[in-house]
């Protein structure tokens, strides 16, 4: 009897290490950066959690803005709002929101791209255009927040600051009656946009590895493979 | 700063065309005017001869493509690989090289409008600063980006007014440059500062030098 047994549990142990230790595709890697972790973020977040911290930060900013008690306060909350917004450095909103519309480029031009992630790219830049258009609008009014030598004025441009940097997370007139979202919204709509592509997929999308994730990288025929050993990549955001 | 950011992130997807099978360096994407430049260019030219001798080879096609899309002419590297698609080259290598450089083409259109972006969020600025803060320069730029609309020159003659107003005591004397009516019929008013006497600074700040137009 155990004779008879070993066999069939060494069969399923291989199955079962066939399906555990499977790569994922390339494109989902690229996919996994856009949404789960890369490494070159802050705490290896992905590029579209990291834009919706980012505009959280820019939207709690804002309001501390609106409700400073004189200039100096203002001008500090409005100086946090600009740079959740564009930071080159550490990831504004506007960094992380165009690296993920790379990495979803990455993805759609992969070979084992879906015909769904193909479609869906385009889609995803159109949808991140009215936010980084808003990100640049606030940069731009907080630079006349800093210029500005008189409270109320300041206080005005806040106001105008804090109702963007609602739009980034909220969107545009957020909801119906029904509780729709319209199009060209904020964070919300994109990563609403983003969760129904992956729910998509087929093969469906699951949770990719850290290590597929910090361990992809581009060869010099242009192919994508996994670093398995640690060779180094050289394309910006990876290895 | 839209040019920058072109860069920042087109260079990745530039690589990987390249990648694909050029040796030669990625380039930043060229305007249509250095494109029609471009076709006097020697790899071009070279690349062109090379492929109308020797119309059946696909290694013709890619040269042909690589050599434009170093120039920075993507659409034209789109046109040479789908022409090949055309004459039933169907390879693996083909394949990927098209969806890359559709997606290149795709970013061209994407930093385009980014960069038309920019410019409307310069006037959405100056619209802002003349209806809520009544910022003279500020309607005069939202008035030039925006001509014929009646409550931005309404904005603007109150920011006219505001400007001129004596309001501490300070007696100023008033534009008679431009009166209201003459502001109405004018097709594009734009009221200088010069034309008016400063009672006092309203609003200054360091970036109002990138809102003339």
């Amino acid at each position: 009897m155990r004779g008879r047994l070993f066999p069939v549990l060494l069969a399923w142990t291989a199955v079962a290490a066939g399906c555990i230790t499977r790569p994922p595709t390339i494109a989902h890697v690229h996919i996994g950066h856009a949404i789960t972790g890369v490494h070159v973020t802050p705490g290896h977040l992905g590029y579209v959690p990291l834009a919706a911290q980012r505009a959280d930060e820019a939207l709690a900013a804002a309001r501390d803005a609106t409700h400073a008690p004189d200039l100096t306060v203002l001008q500090r909350a409005v100086a946090a709002v600009a740079l959740a917004c564009d930071n080159p450095n550490e990831f504004g909103v506007k960094q992380a929101l165009t690296l993920a519309a790379n990495h979803i480029a990455f993805a759609a031009t992969s070979a084992d791209a879906s015909e769904n992630v193909i479609r869906f790219a385009p889609v995803f830049k159109a949808s991140i255009a009215p936010v980084l258009e808003r990100c640049d609008y606030i940069v731009l009014l907080s630079q006349d927040v800093q210029g500005s030598p008189a409270f109320r004025d300041a206080s005005v441009v806040a106001q105008e600051i804090l109702k963007n940097a609602e739009d980034n997370v909220r969107g545009v007139n957020p909801g119906d009656a029904a509780g729709a979202v319209r199009p060209g919204g904020g964070m919300t709509q994109i990563r609403a946009d983003v969760d129904a592509m992956v729910a998509r997929e087929r093969p469906p999308y699951r949770t990719v590895d850290q290590w597929y994730l910090f361990n992809l990288v581009r060869l010099p025929n242009g192919l994508w493979v996994f670093d398995r050993l640690s060779r180094g990549g050289n394309i910006d955001g990876y290895k | 700063m839209a040019t920058s950011n072109r860069v920042w992130a087109v260079l990745p997807c530039a690589c990987l065309l390249v990648a694909a099978g050029a040796a030669a360096e990625p380039r930043e994407m060229a305007s249509p005017a250095e494109c029609q430049k471009a076709v006097n260019q020697p790899a071009v030219q070279t690349a062109e001869s090379a492929l109308k001798r020797d119309p059946a080879a696909l290694e013709g096609y890619f040269k042909l493509a690589d050599a434009w899309s170093d120039a920075g002419c993507f659409h034209e590297a789109l046109r040479v690989l789908q022409t090949a698609e055309a004459a039933h080259f169907a390879t693996p290598q083909l394949t990927t090289r098209l969806r890359v450089a559709r997606s290149l083409v795709g970013e061209e259109r994407f930093f385009d409008n980014l960069e038309r972006a920019d410019a409307e969020v310069k006037v959405q600025r100056a619209v802002f600063r003349c209806t809520s803060l009544g910022d003279l320069d500020s309607c005069n730029a939202a008035v030039e980006a925006r001509p014929g609309d009646a409550a931005l020159l309404a904005a603007q003659r109150a920011a006219l007014e505001k400007k001129s107003r004596p309001d501490d005591g300070d007696k100023v004397a008033q534009s008679a440059a431009i009166a209201p009516a003459a502001a109405q019929a004018a097709p594009r008013p734009v009221l200088s500062a010069r034309e008016v006497p400063v009672v006092r600074p309203h609003y200054s700040n360091a970036a109002q030098g990138d809102q003339s137009h």
